[in-house]
């Protein structure tokens, strides 16, 4: 393991980060210099000194064996997390050293859970510091590191194995250049659209670059506390909707439909089962809705109903009501879209649609292998025969996670929070939801929970965010040979 | 001997982790300096606005006090000269118009105002020579009008006292910004450090202790080696010229 190099990786990331704190600097003086513009110039300032530092001392070198692009992978996650709670805790207000490391995964990640009870008290500019973060932790911070190392001669894919779901990653045929200027391309094109939209629905430019960069990266960072219910207005909800809704999309998938390619939404397997759960879990919540009248009118159920599910269902986390205190079996939905949430190859967290329609396929398979003990039977997505090892390590993955939601609930629970809110932090936070329930649902925030349980969902939201075994791996470093 | 382009990199490299490291330091220094002033000027103006606060209450409340010593006179029937009262009540509206001229806009003065205003009706009855001992429209009307302007004055007072509690808080919380930077850069400053031992020790120290040791056995044993060195700057060129020398070496015997 040679950790000049890691080192030289991790800094490169830093100058990343150093580079939208000096814009969000640049934003505070679009705005008058408000208070935001020293603690980010002090944070840009701090990261560049950091990250540039390595760089001097040690040389290039691109051939990274699969350990340390590991942990390069990690390092990046944790410390850009570190370096992003810098102009947070300069800045002072709600952020004590708990919280600002709460906010700063919690964007990072792109859970999108906040401990920010008058998110309006914040300046522009560290508004804008708090998307970004959302924004360059939703192509995630390694995708920068694949786009640096690039530049730097031939690489191999070692990088894009903890970052993407492994599952995303067999979907392409292509080189690593090609997919990072692919998953780039559609990133930076989906989010200049949607600010655009956005602008035309009725928000001001800062606003709509905002919510666009939360949004594209499913994070649900808002620049208003009551989230998109504060707009009240049915075309923003319309156009996030449609956003958040493609934003779960393997973006692999969206590229190719774009081009006119064969792999495309319309043939991918996993995308329609994706978009169908959508608009039948949708569908089922809006109905529940109407027939307990939580709304008066169809048209209002359908409004808040689609809305919420899509948002949940694609770890984004906007609200436009407090779904808190909907039915229980629209909760129950709800629940479900938390942990299933949308297609690997996307920005979204959880266990992924993939999972689910193989995890699916690989139980009907041994039904009929039990029914016709001598037959051959394959699991197959999109006409590939899947690994009987894929299945296995898919199955596994879902019960790691819910070991894991489950164990986080029970730590939770143990500082004496209620269960449903213990429950819905810890699969919020594993799932890089956002809002749960009780105490942390839709229209609330996570202040009023204790520092140890902040830092409890801030390690479920890594390890999520990180597909669990990235961060285990880095853990038992030391008898991986 | 072949010619080798010499690098100039051992220098510069760790010039430039001084500079960086200096700086941060320096940074931090400035920082802490700085957001250190910042919060004494603002602990001195928040105490010069208390102390001002605090002597226009008082000087508000001796004038209501000898304007009320002079109506209390009158009401006894009293013989006092016009002139008396008159430079009394020139007094009494003149610090009252100055501490509205100071805290008319923020709204702090309503109260006060209104009680003035009441006492002042109230006062005029007196001067006009329409009361003369009558003890219940002195219990009831004047010296109630005269508790309300007093009560208004000493409720001014405490809300003086409690924005000097609210500007405390602010003060606790500038106090925690002006030490962040601070602590935060001094934090990286010895992760910075930390860094630069690891890489200075890695580059150069542990080299140089290689090829030590392997020339040690060269010139003591004749044994050949090898040194296994990466880099780009002068300890290249001195594995370099290590290696050359010994295959000259070599040849030789």
């Amino acid at each position: 393991m040679r950790f000049n190099i890691i080192t030289r990786y991790i800094g490169l990331v830093l100058m990343i980060n150093a580079v939208f704190m000096f814009i969000s600097a640049g934003i505070s003086v679009i705005y008058g210099i408000d208070t935001g513009f020293y603690p980010l110039l002090m944070g840009a300032t701090l990261t560049l000194a950091l990250g540039s530092f390595p760089l001097i001392f040690v040389d290039a070198d691109n051939s990274i064996n699969s350990k340390e692009a590991y942990v390069i992978v990690v390092g990046s996650w944790v410390i850009s997390c570190l370096v992003g709670t810098f102009p947070y805790l300069i800045w002072g207000g709600e952020f004590g050293i708990v919280n600002a490391w709460f906010e700063s995964v919690s964007g990072f990640t792109t859970t999108g859970s906040t401990i920010l009870e008058y998110i309006e008290d914040l300046p522009n500019s560290l508004l804008f510091w708090r998307s970004s973060t959302h924004w360059l932790g939703g192509i995630g911070v390694m995708m920068f590191v694949l786009v640096v190392i690039p530049s730097l001669g031939r690489v191999k894919m070692t990088l894009s194995n903890v970052q993407m779901s492994s599952l995303a990653k067999d979907n392409f045929n292509y080189k690593t250049q090609k997919i990072i200027q692919i998953l780039l391309s559609v990133y930076v094109g989906l989010t200049f659209a949607e600010v655009l939209f956005l602008r035309f629905a009725g928000m001001d430019w800062f606003d709509a670059i905002n919510h666009s960069f939360s949004n594209i990266a499913t994070g649900g960072f808002s620049t208003r506390t009551l989230s998109i219910a504060y707009y009240n207005n049915k075309w923003i909800e319309i156009v996030i909707t449609f956003f958040t809704v493609v934003a779960g999309i393997h973006f692999g998938v969206i590229f190719a439909t774009l081009t006119g390619r064969k792999s495309n939404i319309f043939n991918s397997e996993v995308t329609k089962f994706y978009l169908y759960s959508l608009l039948i879990g949708g569908s089922f919540t809006v109905l529940c809705l109407w027939l307990s009248n939580s709304y008066s009118t169809l048209w209002e159920a359908m409004r808040y109903g689609y809305f919420q599910i899509v948002s949940i269902g694609t770890t984004t986390g906007f609200a436009t009501t407090d779904s808190n205190i909907w039915p229980p079996f629209a909760v129950i939905i709800l629940i479900y879209f938390s942990f299933t949430c949308a297609c690997s190859g996307s920005t979204t967290g959880g266990l992924k649609a993939d999972r689910i329609l193989l995890s699916y396929k690989s139980v009907m398979a041994r039904i009929k292998q039990l029914q016709h003990p001598n037959a051959i039977i394959r699991v197959k997505m999109d006409k590939v025969t899947v690994e009987d090892n894929t299945l296995s390590l898919v199955n596994m993955f879902i019960v790691v996670y819910i070991i894991f939601v489950l164990a986080g609930s029970l730590i939770i629970s143990a500082t004496g929070v209620d269960l449903i809110t213990s429950f819905s932090a810890a699969f919020a936070s594993m799932g890089n939801v956002g809002p749960g329930f009780g105490m942390v649902s839709s229209l609330s925030n996570y202040s009023e929970l204790s520092d140890f349980v902040k830092i409890i969902c801030t390690l479920l939201m890594l390890i999520g965010r990180l597909e669990i075994f990235g961060l285990l791996l880095i853990a038992m470093i030391r008898i991986w040979k | 001997m072949k010619q080798i382009k010499l690098a100039r990199g051992i220098r510069n490299k760790i010039l430039y982790g001084f500079i960086i490291l200096g700086c941060l330091l320096f940074f931090s220094g400035m920082i802490s300096f700085f957001e250190l002033l910042r919060l004494s000027a603002s602990t001195k103006v928040i105490l010069e606005n208390s102390r001002t606060d605090i002597e226009i209450s008082d000087r508000m409340l001796s004038a209501v006090n000898v304007y009320d010593a002079l109506m209390h006179q009158i009401l006894n029937e009293k013989e006092i000269p016009d002139s008396l009262v008159l430079m009394s009540k020139d007094h009494l509206d003149s610090v009252f118009y100055e501490a509205f001229e100071r805290f008319g806009p923020s709204g702090r003065m309503d109260q006060i105002m209104f009680a003035k205003n009441g006492y002042e009706i109230v006062s005029d009855e007196v001067l006009n020579d329409t009361i003369f001992n009558d003890i219940d429209w002195i219990n009831d009307i004047y010296k109630t009008t005269y508790y309300d302007l007093t009560l208004a004055i000493k409720n001014f007072m405490l809300s003086t006292q409690d924005s000097v509690d609210n500007n405390t808080l602010i003060l606790q919380s500038n106090a925690y910004r002006a030490i962040m930077p601070g602590i935060i850069t001094l934090g990286i400053a010895i992760i910075i450090i930390i860094v630069f031992f690891g890489l200075i020790d890695l580059y150069y120290i542990k080299p140089v202790i290689k090829i030590t040791k392997g020339l040690e056995g060269y010139i003591k044993n004749r044994i050949p080696f090898k040194p296994k060195i990466e880099g780009t700057d002068e300890i290249r060129d001195l594995r370099t010229y290590i290696e050359e020398l010994i295959s000259n070496g070599e040849k030789r015997d």
